[in-house]
C-alpha cells in the first residue's frame, strides 16, 4: 500500500490514475505543515496587523473620550463659576442700589431738614423785623403823642386854670401811654 | 472514452511532480497556490493601514476580521477563545480548499487545474488529525497531563473505554463527513459537466461548490470548537 501511495499509478501508466482514494503520508504530511503556513500567515499578515489598529483605534477613542469629559467638566465648572459670578454681580448691584437709595434718601431728608429749618430762620427773623418795625413804630407813635401832650398841657399851664385837674390828667394819661408800651 | 472513465479520470489525484522520491500531488499543488492567494491578499489588503480615517479597504478587512473573530471566539467560549486565530485559519484553509473547484480549468488532458483538495482524502486526514491534536494539546495546556488523563473517566468511570474510541471516533467522523460531502458533491459536478457543459452546471456550482463548501468548513471549524471548548472545561 505505502509502495503504491508513495508513486502514483497515474505517472507510471494512463492518464487514468488509480489512486482516487489513498492514504499518502506525504500529503497528510504536506497538508499539516501548509495549514501551519497559513497559520503563521493570517496571524502575521491579517489578525496582527489589523487587531493592533483596532487596539491603537480603541485607544485613541479612550483618550478623546477622556479628555472630552476633561472638557465638560472644565466647561460646567466654568459654567458654575461664571454663575456664581453673576450672582455675587446681582447682589453687588442690589447692594450698591440699596446703598445709593438709602443715601439719596438721607441726603433728601438732609436737605428738605435743611431747606425747612432755614425757612424757618427766614420766617423768624421776617417776624422779629416786622416786630422791631412794629416796636419802633409805636415807640415813635408814643414819641409823638408825648409831644402833643406836653405841648396840650403846656397851654393849658398858661391859662394856669384848674392846675390840679391838669396834673390829674396829665398822670392819666402817663399812665395810659405806659400801658399802650 | 466514457463517462465512467473521464469521471475515474478526474476523481484521480494526479501527481504533478516528484521531489526525489516525494511525489507532490495535485492536492499539495493547489494548496500552496491557495496560501500565495490568501498571503497576497492579506498583504495587499493590510497595506498601509491607519488609525484614523480608514478607507473602505480597510473598512472591509477590519470588520471581515472582527466578524470573524466574534464568530469564533462564539463557537469556542469564553475559556477557549484563544485558540480563535487557529480555528479562523481552519475555516479559511477549508472554505479555499472547498471552493477553489470555481477555478477548476482543463489544462492539458489528464490534468485540471484547482480541483478542490478537500476531495483528495488524505487533506481532510490531514486536517482532522490537526483538529484532534489541537484538542488534545488544548486539554494538556489547561490541565496538565494527570487532569488531561483523569477528564477521560469524567463523568463516570465506566465510560472510559467510549472516551478514549472518541479520540479516535472525532478525528474520524471530521475527516470522513468532510471528505464525503466535497466528493460526493465533485462526482455530482464532474457528471453534470461531462453531460452539459455549459449553462447547467451553474446553479449547481452555486450550490456545490460555495454553498456545501462554506457550510462543510463552518461545520468543520465548529465541531473542533466545541471538542476544544469541551476539552480546556474543568
Amino acid at each position: 500500500m505505502d509502495t503504491i501511495s508513495m508513486i502514483p499509478m497515474s505517472v507510471m501508466a494512463s492518464a487514468a490514475p488509480q489512486n482516487i482514494i489513498t492514504v499518502e503520508w506525504f500529503s497528510i504530511a504536506a497538508t499539516i505543515v501548509n495549514l501551519l503556513i497559513l497559520f503563521f500567515i493570517i496571524r502575521k499578515f491579517l489578525v496582527k496587523p489589523v487587531s493592533k489598529i483596532l487596539d491603537e483605534r480603541q485607544a485613541l477613542i479612550d483618550k478623546e473620550r477622556t479628555e472630552a469629559e476633561k472638557a465638560n467638566q472644565d466647561a460646567a465648572q466654568m459654567k458654575q463659576e461664571y454663575e456664581e459670578k453673576v450672582r455675587q454681580i446681582e447682589i453687588e448691584r442690589k447692594q450698591a442700589l440699596s446703598d445709593a437709595e438709602l443715601r439719596g434718601t438721607e441726603e433728601y431728608e438732609r436737605i428738605v431738614t435743611e431747606a425747612t429749618k432755614k425757612a424757618d430762620e427766614i420766617v423768624g427773623d421776617a417776624k422779629l423785623k416786622v416786630e422791631l418795625q412794629k416796636r419802633a413804630l409805636e415807640a415813635e407813635t408814643a414819641r409823638q403823642l408825648a409831644d402833643l401832650v406836653a405841648a396840650a398841657t403846656a397851654r393849658v399851664a398858661i391859662t394856669e386854670e384848674n392846675a390840679d385837674l391838669d396834673t390829674d390828667l396829665y398822670d392819666k394819661f402817663l399812665a395810659k401811654a405806659g400801658d399802650i408800651r | 472514452m466514457d463517462i465512467g472513465e473521464k469521471l475515474i479520470e478526474e476523481l484521480g489525484v494526479t501527481t504533478v511532480f516528484h521531489i526525489g522520491p516525494i511525489a507532490v500531488t495535485e492536492s499539495i499543488l493547489n494548496q500552496w497556490i491557495l496560501i500565495g492567494i490568501i498571503l497576497i491578499l492579506c498583504i495587499v489588503l493590510t497595506r498601509n493601514l491607519r488609525v484614523e480615517n480608514p478607507g473602505r479597504r480597510q473598512l472591509f478587512v477590519e470588520s471581515f476580521v472582527s466578524w470573524m473573530k466574534k464568530v469564533t471566539t462564539g463557537m469556542l467560549g469564553e475559556e477557549a477563545k484563544s485558540y480563535w486565530t487557529f480555528t479562523f485559519t481552519v475555516l479559511v484553509f477549508l472554505a479555499g480548499c472547498d471552493m477553489a473547484g470555481l477555478l477548476e480549468t482543463r489544462i492539458i488532458h489528464g490534468f485540471t487545474f484547482m480541483k478542490p483538495p478537500t476531495k483528495d482524502l488524505n487533506v481532510p486526514l490531514a486536517m482532522a488529525l490537526t483538529s484532534i491534536v489541537v484538542v488534545e494539546a488544548a486539554g494538556i495546556i489547561r490541565k496538565g497531563v494527570g487532569g488531561w488523563l483523569k477528564s477521560f473517566t469524567k463523568p463516570i468511570a465506566v465510560i472510559t473505554p467510549i472516551n478514549i474510541l472518541e479520540l479516535f471516533i472525532k478525528p474520524l467522523s471530521l475527516c470522513m463527513r468532510l471528505f464525503g460531502n466535497i466528493f460526493g458533491a465533485f462526482i455530482i459536478m464532474e457528471l453534470l459537466k461531462t453531460i452539459v457543459a455549459f449553462v447547467l452546471p451553474v446553479p449547481f456550482s452555486l450550490y456545490f461548490d460555495i454553498f456545501d463548501g462554506l457550510i462543510q468548513a463552518y461545520v468543520f471549524v465548529f465541531l473542533t470548537s466545541i471538542y476544544i471548548g469541551e476539552a480546556v472545561e474543568e
